[in-house]
């Protein structure tokens, strides 16, 4: 079973307040804005099936793959992932 | 027919005989005699008693050592010949495991049926992970997963279109340091098609 299923990549994106846009036949992109600029996207599968898997998640939202199921999980905040970012240069 | 005409019949046990004759020649007279060739030999190896069984013992002594030591030479190599089996299968289960696991890099050339099309080649790396297939594009930092190569490939071409829409269509100055480069690296591999 993947390391990221969707039910956990719809959490990761309500967590960082990402705004989904339904622009492509098979994915909707989750939108991440930081003080108005844009700092990441990353795809959500469609289909109805909760554990499609989402593994992709990590490299687009500058994170690993423990830290990312973390993000999903709850232990970590939106504000300790900018904090992450902020520091790679990213945001 | 006198029983040691029998005797001299077996090479062998002429000389045992004649050594016999020569220590005890007391025996060997009329009266100890045999009347029958079986209890003649019978008697001989009686008294020929000594001698041998200090061979046999020489000779099993040899025998077992030659034994023992073909026998250990036999375990050692079927030991190494096991040792190499064990070696063999778990190189090929790391082999099998490599084909498996390894990276494929796969040319990008079309978009279609979108209305997009390639500027350049673009070339992804699909790898599996976890029972999944990632396929990434490095350059631009964007990956899709699949349940097959093919499917992560597939799903990664829809992702590059989406955020190619995305990205090409926010202003400049709403763009972070991450999507702006993306942007940038998107828009030098894809375009529109007019």
């Amino acid at each position: 079973m993947a390391n990221i299923t969707k039910e956990l990549a719809l959490k990761i994106a309500k967590k960082l307040n990402a705004q989904i846009k339904k622009t492509t036949k098979a994915h909707d992109i989750a939108e991440i804005f930081h003080q108005g600029k844009l700092v990441a996207t990353f795809g959500i599968r469609r289909g109805s099936n909760k554990n499609l898997g989402h593994d992709h998640i990590p490299h687009q939202i500058f994170l690993g793959a423990r830290d990312t199921r973390l993000l999903g999980q709850c232990p970590m905040s939106r504000e300790q992932w900018l904090k992450i970012i902020i520091d790679k240069g990213m945001a | 027919m006198s029983s040691s005409q029998y005797l001299c019949s077996e090479e062998e046990k002429m000389s045992d005989l004649a050594q016999l004759f020569r220590r005890h020649p007391e025996k060997f007279t009329e009266e100890g005699l045999w009347d029958e060739p079986s209890e003649c030999m019978q008697r001989l190896w009686l008294k020929a008693e000594s001698s041998v069984p200090a061979n046999w013992a020489e000779i099993g002594l040899l025998l077992m050592g030659t034994f023992r030591e073909q026998l250990a030479k036999k375990w050692y190599q079927l030991a190494l010949i096991e040792g190499f089996e064990r070696e063999i299968l778990l190189l090929k289960r790391r082999c099998d495991n490599l084909e498996r696991t390894a990276p494929v890099i796969v040319p990008l050339e079309s978009f279609a049926p979108e209305p997009y099309e390639v500027v350049k080649p673009l070339h992804v790396v699909v790898r599996l992970q976890d029972d999944q297939y990632i396929a990434s594009f490095f350059d631009a930092n964007i990956s899709a997963s699949g349940d097959t190569q093919y499917e992560a490939v597939v799903n990664l071409k829809d992702i590059i279109i989406g955020t190619f829409e995305i990205l090409t269509t926010t202003d400049e100055q709403r763009l972070g340091p991450g999507p702006l480069r993306q942007r940038e690296v998107l828009t030098e591999f894809v375009r529109k098609k007019s």
